[in-house]
């Protein structure tokens, strides 16, 4: 069983694109998504109190009631402030702390390290950069605010040192995975047949295109790249 | 957000910021000139992003809202009674908290912003067939900003006191994942390692 621990951003971007059904097909494939019992409440209370959004919450908490997304309560307190801590002492302007990261952020991360999961999954840029290459945050930080950004290396590093390299996984990548291990096959069959397109190619652009304009961290060069690795993994499989 | 009452001691490095901000508002808002407005808002992002000071959200936020309100007062054209009277009560409101906070007045400068916030709300709801919600545009287009300054969306939507629905739809507007230092490796390994995980089966 793959164990993955999923923060609030992909849960939406996923919802705001109808795909939630991608992950009850991933589970039957074996793998199991934790969310942690804030990111739980936090999507779902926001939604709900949206007129916009009302109705993807409730399609969230289907998936919470189907089993697909596990709701994970324990109370992880301690690690919890010990890894905000890291991330929000690690960089200072005027020698203020710089607070970029917030509790439900943390959580995923400290959920993963303690369940020993396979992998954390999240569209959030800077959680993302503090697991796998937590200098280029600084990089960024300086370019943004033109001016010193001070820079804890002990704090900064600690943040990527406690999460011993475990895998950060975007809703782009998931997709992708999903469309070829033949989740979208039936679509693609389907939609062949009305109109003579390449199906599968405008399902992978338009999917991973779509993700990024609801907030997925990933750039249009990255996306060109999954179309063409997804399609040539295709052709691959046909050859074979 | 935080509502002012709530906020407990005045971030004093923003002080100087707030009221440059609150000036230039006056003095944009007097010249009828929303671009002058949009941009003064944009003033205290930085100031935002590094002190996640409640109140200076709220300045940036009536800024923006007071651009957005002019702009379509502007697309609309001619003179409009009630928007002018809006237009001028909000001026005195400002003046009134430069004064206080000028003063170190700290409660009246809170309520003076509330009552400011209060105003455009309300005046949005009774003239909403011209101006949409404008407030809450307002707090999603100083969200996207402060996003780009690095901190998460979720740290974000709390600061400015939307929900990070809201806030990831617009970020996904953003050039933001087209920053260099955003990808971390290839294409390939990235997705060699996703399958490399996803394919595990104990």
């Amino acid at each position: 069983m793959t164990v993955v621990v999923v923060d609030s951003g992909t849960i939406i971007s996923c919802a705001m694109n109808c795909i939630l059904w991608v992950f009850d097909e991933l589970k039957q494939q074996g793998i199991r998504f934790i969310v942690p019992a804030g990111v739980k409440n936090e999507v779902i209370d926001s939604g709900l109190k949206s007129d916009k959004f009302r109705y993807e919450a409730i399609r969230v908490l289907h998936h919470f009631v189907n089993g697909t997304f596990e709701s994970y309560d324990a109370d992880l307190g301690r690690e919890t402030s010990e890894l905000l801590n890291y991330a929000n002492s690690s960089f200072y302007i005027n020698n203020k702390q710089l607070k970029v990261l917030q509790e439900t952020d943390v959580q995923v991360a400290a959920i993963a390290k303690k369940i020993k999961a396979d992998a954390v999954l999240t569209d959030e840029r800077t959680l993302r950069l503090f697991i796998e290459n937590p200098d280029a945050i600084s990089t960024f930080l300086q370019n943004k605010f033109h001016t010193k950004v001070e820079v804890n290396e002990k704090s900064l590093h600690k943040f990527s040192d406690y999460m011993e390299n475990i895998p950060v996984i975007r809703s782009v990548d998931l997709i992708a995975y999903a469309i070829d291990n033949g989740v979208f096959d039936p679509t693609i069959k389907r939609c062949s047949i009305v109109k003579n397109i390449d199906c599968r190619k405008e399902i992978v652009s338009g999917l991973l295109y779509a993700l990024r304009f609801s907030g997925c961290s990933v750039s249009f060069e990255e996306i060109n790249d999954y179309v063409n690795l997804v399609l040539r993994n295709k052709n691959a499989k046909k050859k074979s | 957000m935080a509502k002012a009452g709530e906020v407990p001691l005045f971030v004093k490095e923003t002080k100087g910021d707030i009221l440059n901000v609150l000036r230039d508002t006056k003095e944009a808002l007097d010249r009828r000139n929303s671009q002058e407005l949009i941009e003064t808002s944009n003033h205290l992002v930085h100031s935002v992003s590094i002190h996640n000071d409640p109140r200076a959200v709220y300045v940036s936020i009536i800024a923006y809202a007071l651009g957005k309100i002019v702009e379509k007062s502007e697309a609309l054209g001619g003179y409009h009674k009630e928007l002018d009277e809006f237009l001028e009560g909000n001026e005195q409101n400002i003046e009134a908290s430069i004064k206080f906070l000028e003063k170190n007045e700290f409660k009246s400068f809170d309520n003076a912003i509330k009552n400011i916030l209060a105003l455009i709300s309300e005046f949005d709801n009774s003239f909403s067939k011209y101006v949409q919600d404008v407030l809450q545009f307002a707090k999603i287009q100083k969200g996207t900003k402060i996003y780009e300054h690095g901190l998460s969306v979720a740290s974000v939507a709390k600061l400015v006191g939307i929900s990070q629905w809201e806030l990831m739809e617009k970020v996904g507007e953003m050039k933001v994942p087209e920053h260099k230092g955003s990808i971390t490796m290839s294409t390939k390994e990235r997705y060699e390692q996703t399958k490399k995980v996803l394919k595990k089966r104990d």
